[in-house]
């Protein structure tokens, strides 16, 4: 018997030994390993960027594109008569399965010999143009009775979410330091190059310094002009990918992109300009590819599409930026189906808008992340925004307010049960803005007859504009990270904000502010 | 004379319990209650028959190497940033033996590592980051127990207080890195047995319990906070004195 116990114990330790030896190589497995550079931010004491002049004559000059005449008097009609959507237009989607014979007695309802053919399509959506002078709201209402027709809406106009402000204060890129963000880049680096953020938006100017022949309206004739244009110089071209101008064109969107607003600059600086160059100010993703889609028009764009039309004079008083849904639509399918990975929409209105929730939707489906702006509306009564509000509804779309420099909700961020989420927007009335490189704003000043967009400064903006692409830029980090799945995005930046307002989600922050390191980053066992 | 050695050791055996048999050397005992070979002198009655003394057994030195694995009470936490949620560790330590009969006192340090990965909590699952750590934890304990059996083969159970220094460190970023010390108690039982003149190798079995409270992080998720564990060790001692 002693015995026997005394094989039992050995065999014991031999097998605990075995236990031991074989475990060893499971606790020695190699986790891949994180470089750390010391990521420099550059000087934010440079105040003004210029890119170095090319002479006149060493430049070719080539016709840029503008939008077409009729589409031209639509944008002047709305700008006329302070309407939020284009008219003579409805946007509308036939339910799968209806044939032509079947739209062609959907659209009957609208009265008149009407032809299928008088639409333009692209994507399952169909613009029906209508030129009787019915107001687009009775029209889609009328089309929505239809049995073959899934939703019908006017071609909303929505807005950009910012508002330029001078700045008055030194540290520019507090919302950075605020973020953290020089330890997350620790960990990202400014994300990998194979992922494509796409900006919604008034474009982002991915020409070289050149010359492009446009008419315009000198202050006695329209006249030709060689318009200046340029990249700025805190992005490498390289890093554009596929620009395209959906304000021209829904189905056939030109190439060259030309911001003349400098909104769109100003997002897609925040997103991912170049950084640790030594030059102007930083950006969140600053490796990834940018595609920059122009789904806004300015009020430049105007002035050269009535010029071109043979329209005498200046777009009127008032006329600012505006977002066809039609084209934000057309933008943001365009980017599912070319690869995009994040969208960012700073851009929104007060009606629903099927059209673009569509399109979000399917966008997400395809494997894009989107962020987009809460509204800047809270002192002009707080309405319900769109689409942020679709933005709960989507797993992989985050609606984002702003919050100050004090992490309080900045005096205009929208609010409501749709917010997701909180990013730095500046707020004036605390005295910080988003500072971003963008168009020098006196070359694009609506007083002048000769603008140019090929000089670039520092510009502090504030806006939920400015807020999503903080969002939009950490989504990008995290999909440079593995992280490709849109609804894990979401909740990672979800999981990892930094709860502010009330505890837990709240109208006005929703889970909280982002957090680029901890969500980057993660957590240990204890910390 | 067989038979009269053996009655003695037997009735000092049953008096003293199985707790004397394994150390008592027979001879001793044998030494000391064996009869005269003379009877004494003449008495009026005979004398009751003396109770036997056991001597106590002698207070011993060891010291010890360890080597343990440990399968970590928190398994959802160590399961999600290791892959197992088991700690290998090795250590050693000092036992005084035979303080009061077959009670011994140990002292004992052992630690381990692992190699882990930060990571998030979402929805339940554990979304991985990549960012590697390390995971260290330095276990003191002090506490007791009771030997059963003999000098050559024994069993023992014991319990004591642990002191469980826990650490997480990150190359390059300093300010996560954690440091924090837990106390709590654990309860051993195993077997040694000698080997050669002077060494033991010994099994045991333990279970520790350390509360850490939830934290801030991914215990916190998982909703855990013991950072001890059940685990076998075995140990290789030397008997110093």
């Amino acid at each position: 018997m002693p015995q026997t116990r005394f094989m039992l114990a050995v065999s014991c330790t031999a097998l605990l030994s075995g236990a031991l030896v074989l475990a060893e190589p499971q606790f020695q497995r190699q986790v891949p390993t994180v470089r750390v550079p010391n990521i420099r931010v550059p000087s934010i004491a440079t105040p003004r960027v210029d890119v170095p002049t090319v002479p006149r004559g060493a430049m070719q000059s080539i016709a840029m594109p503008v939008m077409s005449a009729e589409l031209m008097q639509a944008h002047l009609e709305a700008s006329v008569r302070g309407l939020d959507y284009l008219p003579g237009r409805v946007l509308v989607k036939f339910k799968a399965g209806a044939g032509s014979a079947d739209q062609a007695r959907a659209l009957s309802v609208l009265g008149g010999d009407r032809a299928v053919s008088d639409v333009e399509r692209f994507g399952d959506l169909t613009i029906v143009k209508d030129s009787s002078g019915v107001d687009p709201r009775e029209l889609a209402a009328r089309l929505r009775q239809q049995p073959e027709i899934e939703y019908a809406q006017p071609d909303y106009l929505l807005e950009l979410h910012s508002t330029p402000n001078d700045p008055s204060y030194a540290a520019r890129q507090w919302n950075l330091s605020l973020l953290n963000m020089p330890r997350a880049w620790d960990i990202a680096q400014g994300g990998a190059t194979d992922i494509i953020v796409a900006v919604v938006d008034t474009g982002i100017t991915m020409l070289p310094p050149q010359l492009l022949e446009v008419k315009t309206w000198d202050g006695a004739a329209i006249v030709t002009h060689q318009l200046q244009v340029g990249h700025s110089p805190d992005f490498t071209p390289g890093r554009f990918v596929l620009s395209r101008d959906f304000t021209i064109s829904t189905t056939a969107p030109p190439s060259n992109v030309i911001d003349t607003d400098g909104h769109g600059t100003h997002v897609g600086g925040t997103i991912g300009q170049d950084t640790n160059n030594g030059l102007a100010l930083a950006g969140i993703a600053y490796n990834v590819r940018i595609m920059p889609l122009k789904a806004c028009r300015g009020y430049w764009d105007i002035q050269f599409a009535m010029s071109a039309a043979g329209t005498p004079g200046r777009p009127p008083a008032g006329t600012t930026t505006g977002c066809p849904s039609s084209a934000t639509s057309a933008a943001i399918r365009f980017a599912a189906d070319n690869g995009a990975r994040v969208l960012n929409y700073s851009i929104g209105g007060d009606s629903p808008n099927p059209v673009v929730l569509d399109a979000m939707r399917y966008a997400v489906s395809k494997g894009v992340f989107i962020a987009m702006s809460n509204g800047n509306d809270f002192e002009d009564g707080n309405p319900t925004k769109y689409p942020a509000s679709y933005g709960p509804t989507i797993d992989g779309a985050m609606a984002v307010a702003s919050v100050n420099r004090a992490l309080g909700r900045s005096y205009y961020s929208s609010t409501g049960s749709w917010t997701e989420i909180a990013a730095p927007g500046g707020d004036s009335r605390q005295g910080n803005t988003i500072w971003q490189t963008s168009i020098r704003s006196s070359d694009a000043s609506t007083a002048l007859f000769f603008p140019r967009f090929d000089r670039y400064d520092e510009r502090g903006f504030q806006g939920t504009s400015m807020a999503s692409p903080h969002v939009a830029g950490l989504a990008a980090l995290l999909m440079s990270r593995g992280h490709t799945d849109p609804a894990l995005v979401e909740a990672l930046i979800k999981e990892t904000a930094q709860d502010l307002g009330s505890p837990g989600q709240d109208d006005s922050f929703g889970h909280g502010m982002i957090q680029p390191f901890r969500a980057l980053f993660g957590r240990g066992v204890r910390r | 004379m067989r038979a009269s050695l053996a009655i003695p050791v037997v009735l000092a055996v049953l008096a003293v319990g199985p707790a004397a048999q394994a150390q008592q050397p027979v001879t001793h005992v044998a030494a000391s209650v064996v009869p005269q070979t003379k009877p004494a002198a003449p008495q009026t009655k005979p004398a009751a028959p003396q109770k036997p003394k056991t001597p106590p057994p002698r207070r011993g030195l060891r010291v010890f190497g360890a080597a343990e694995i440990e399968y970590l009470t928190a398994t959802d936490t160590f399961d999600a940033v290791s892959d197992l949620p088991v700690l290998i560790g090795y250590g050693g330590g000092v036992e005084l033996e035979n303080l009061i009969r077959r009670l011994f006192v140990r002292l004992s340090i052992t630690a381990g590592a692992i190699n882990a990965e930060h990571g998030l909590v979402v929805d339940g699952s554990f979304v991985p980051t990549g960012v590697p750590f390390d995971i260290g934890m330095r276990t003191v304990e002090f506490g007791g127990g009771w030997r059963f059996g003999r000098a050559t083969k024994s069993f023992y159970a014991g319990a004591g207080l642990t002191l469980r220094k826990f650490t997480e460190k990150t190359d390059g970023f300093p300010e996560e890195d954690v440091a924090e010390s837990h106390n709590g108690y654990y309860a051993n039982a195993g077997f040694d047995f000698r080997v050669a003149p002077k060494f033991f190798v010994g099994l045991e079995g333990f279970y520790r319990k350390v509360d850490a409270g939830e934290g801030t992080a991914l215990m916190r998720d998982f909703n855990e906070s013991d950072l001890g564990g059940a685990g076998a060790r075995i140990l290789f001692a030397f008997k110093v004195k």
